[in-house]
Parts: structure tokens; sequence; C-alpha cells
């Protein structure tokens, strides 16, 4: 592993753990509301991250960390936006058709423990854009006042959306691309500090309200 | 340039572009829902102020009503009967003093009221003006069998003022008895014409005799009402027109007519 590759990654880390600091600090302002389930999700992240970073160290490659993070992370956050929209089968409706992509893609694309699952990964994407844009589309349509910068799921919805809008090329040109190059991990780096950075603010703009 | 090269920089490219594209777009929405939320402020600011004014108004209203010329003038009356020892009748003008002024708060409080309800308060305010004028006023209320008294309503706090002028500034100054006639006309379902005439002086000579007076010409209860009457039209709830006329002008005779159109649009 080269030092750029483990400061990226290091990079992606502290944004990770700021997040997470920010999300149990914050614990008893949320703990009752849909957002409670990213605490959870960001400490298995945590982990998940932290057997990235170490494998590596001791010469293991193992794709398999991410696939199963790709398929935790996207039903996740399926399963957050059936507790956050208003239609609530949309994004039931997006779970079960982003679950039916994983056999297929393992068993068609039959790489889960050598490559990632871009076809799963490419259904994930597109299906959490679609419940961000819904989002947006619910919040315009609402008659009251909504204050954004004080929305926790504003900001954690934003993340997603720029996150997810941010890896559309890297759809396109997954299977031309170097996973391991070093356009392919600054991308990466630069999302993940946008997505954990925007759940960060999420979480501390608790405090403000 | 090498092919992997020129495949990075284009990756690269299109994934800050794509960052940029999804940072302009919540900030695009960020802007938007900031816009929408100064329409919405804008717009509750309009309806608190609106109904900051129907209260301003309802307490003009109930001002104007319980002016001091009026409650001293009905005491007075009422003390001269127990002064000559009428106790029947000090009473009974007592009852209907203290029944009006009870109807007054009521009435100011509520937006509409019933013709019934307005007929009452009517008949209550013109007894205790009978009383000050010692009989030399005499009056009518006549209401179209058509209309449904206890069904059909009105905008409180209106009726009473212009007969009240009709009082103060038409009979007051006329010689010998006056009559006021007052007639709730049917239109149609959701409108009622209300017509106020007296045989008093007239509203051209009344206006002359207050010019011509020390006294500026000033009527609170009129200002009062004018407000009221372009508050309700504004409120697109009610479609009021409101028209005076000296009797003297259309027909040989003195008096005003005071003739009021009320629709009530019928999403109410």
């Amino acid at each position: 592993m080269d030092t750029t590759q483990f400061i990226l990654d290091l990079i992606i880390y502290v944004a990770l753990v700021a997040a997470l600091v920010a999300a149990i600090w914050h614990w008893p302002l949320y703990k009752h509301s849909t957002q409670r389930w990213f605490l959870f999700f960001l400490i298995y992240v945590a982990v998940q991250e932290a057997v990235a970073i170490i494998l590596p160290l001791y010469g293991i490659y193992n794709p398999v960390v991410y696939n199963i993070y790709i398929i935790v992370s996207f039903s996740f956050y399926l399963f957050w936006f059936s507790l956050v929209l208003r239609n609530r089968k949309i994004p039931y409706l997006f779970l079960l058709l982003f679950l039916i992509s994983v056999p297929f893609s393992i068993y068609f694309e039959d790489i889960f423990w050598e490559e990632l699952l871009l076809s799963s990964f490419t259904v994930g994407v597109i299906l959490v854009l679609f419940c961000a844009a819904l989002y947006f589309l619910e919040l315009l349509g609402e008659s009251r006042i909504v204050n954004l910068h004080r929305s926790q799921r504003f900001w954690i919805i934003a993340g997603l959306l720029i996150f997810n809008i941010g890896f559309l090329p890297l759809l396109f040109l997954g299977s031309i691309l170097d996973p391991y190059g070093l356009a392919h991990r600054i991308v990466l780096t630069i999302l993940n500090v946008i997505l954990y950075g925007t759940y960060t603010i999420g979480f501390l703009c608790l405090r403000r309200n | 340039m090498s092919s992997e090269e020129l495949i990075n920089i284009t990756f690269l490219t299109l994934s800050f572009v794509a960052i940029l594209v999804g940072i302009t777009l919540v900030i695009l929405f960020n802007k938007y829902i900031q816009r929408n939320n100064k329409l919405l402020a804008s717009k509750l600011e309009g309806d608190l102020e609106n109904k900051r004014r129907i209260q301003m108004m309802e307490l003009k209203a109930l001002r104007s009503q319980m002016n001091p010329h009026f409650v001293h003038n009905s005491l007075n009356a009422i003390q001269y009967f127990i002064q000559r020892n009428e106790v029947e009748l000090s009473e009974t003008y007592l009852v209907k003093f203290s029944k009006l002024i009870r109807l007054f708060f009521e009435y100011s409080r509520r937006q509409t009221i019933t013709v019934t309800q307005e007929v009452e308060l009517l008949n209550n305010y013109l007894q205790i003006e009978q009383l000050r004028f010692e009989d030399k006023l005499n009056y009518t209320i006549r209401v179209d069998s058509m209309i449904e008294s206890d069904q059909q309503t009105l905008p409180s706090m209106i009726l009473q003022p212009m007969v009240e002028n009709a009082v103060n500034h038409g009979l007051f100054h006329k010689k010998g008895s006056g009559k006021i006639r007052i007639q709730f006309i049917y239109v149609n379902e959701f409108t009622i014409k209300v017509q106020i005439a007296d045989d008093g002086i007239g509203i051209n000579k009344s206006i002359e005799m207050y010019r011509s007076s020390t006294q500026k010409y000033k009527s609170h209860s009129s200002a009062v009402l004018h407000e009221r009457l372009e508050l309700l039209n504004e409120s697109k709830k009610w479609s009021i027109s409101y028209s005076i006329q000296d009797l003297s002008e259309i027909r040989n005779t003195s008096g005003t007519i005071v003739t009021l159109t009320i629709n009530q649009h019928d999403e109410l």
C-alpha cells in the first residue's frame, strides 16, 4: 500500500470518525427520530472501513468487504427512505428491486470474491438518487415554512444526492478504470468526505435547533 | 498521453462535473425553498395583519356603539323616570339598556349574526333612543317574508351605526317627530338589500350644518363603518355595496335613505 493511498484512506476515516463522534455526541437529540438508525449504520461503516484499511497492510486485497458494504449500505438507505418519504411504497419497492439485483449480480457476474459488484452498485446508486429526488419533490409540495439549514434529513439526503451523482461517471467508466488507481481513489475520497461532512453537519445542526 | 492517462483525466473531469452538478442542485433547491419560505412568511404576516385589523375594527365598532353620549343620554333618561317615580318604566328601560349593552359586547365578538339577532339589536337600540326622544321618534322594521331570518346571516356591527347616524344626524335636528324605516329585502339566496330611511333633515343639510358650525365635521361611527365595509369586501367572503342619498334629490320630501346590498359569497 503506497503512502498516497494510505493518506486518502485516512482522510475518509477521519471524516467518518467526525460524523460518528457527532452522531454519538448528539444521540439524545435524535434518538427518537428516524435518523437514529444512522448511528448504528455509521458504527458498522467505521468497523468495515477499519477492516478495509487494515487488510491491505497485510497484503490482502479483499473486495468482499466492499461488496458486503454495497449490499448493507444501499439496503439501509432504501429502508431509511421508506421511513422518511411520505410515499412509503416506492422505497420498499426499490429495496426489493435492489435485493433481487444482488443474487443476479453475484450469479451472472461471478465476481463476488474478486471484484466489486458493479451491477448491484449501479442499481443501488440509481435507486437512492430516485429516492433523494422524491424527497426533494415532496419538500417542494410543502405549504409550510421549512428550515432546511436546521433539518438533519435535508443534510443527510443532500449528501446522499451529491455522493451518488458523483458516482455516475464511475458507473460509466467503471469497467475500464483501475479500481485501485489514484484517480479512482481521489474521487472516492472527495465523495466520502462530502457524504460524511453532510452527515456531521446534519448531527451538529441539531444542537442549534 | 497514454490511453490510461486519458481515461483517468476524463474520469476525473466527469466526476468533478458531476459533483459540481450535485452541489449546484442542492444549492438551487435550497435557494428555491428559501424564496418559498419568504413568500409563505409574507402571506402569513398578511393574514396576521388582516386578523389584527379585524380585531381592531371589532374593538373600534364596539367603542363607536358604546359612545359616551349615547350611554350618558340613555342613563339620564332612565334617571329622569326614576326621579318622576315611574319605577316600572324605569325598570323596563334599565332592562332594555342592560340587554343592549350585553348584545353590543356579544355581537362585536362575532363575525356574523342572523337577521333575527340584528332585528333584536336594532329594536333594543331604537327603544332606548325613543326614550331619549320622548316618543318623538317612531320606527318600523320590516323583514321580507322570503328571508329566512334565523338562517340568513349578516356581518355584525354594520347596521346599528347606520341607524345611529339616521337618529343623530337626520332626526336630531328635525323639529317635530321623526320616523325611521328599516327594510330587509330579499334579492336572492345569497343577497339581501337593507334600506334605512329617515324623514329627518337630509344628509346634505346635515353636512352643511356641521360645516358651518365651529365643530369640525367628523363622524367617528361613519369612519369606523367605512373601514369595516372595506375590510369585509377585502375578505372576499362578502361583497357589500353602500349608497347614501338625500331624499330631496329624488322625491319631494326631506330625509336620507341608506341602501346596503349585502352579498355573501356562496363558498361560505
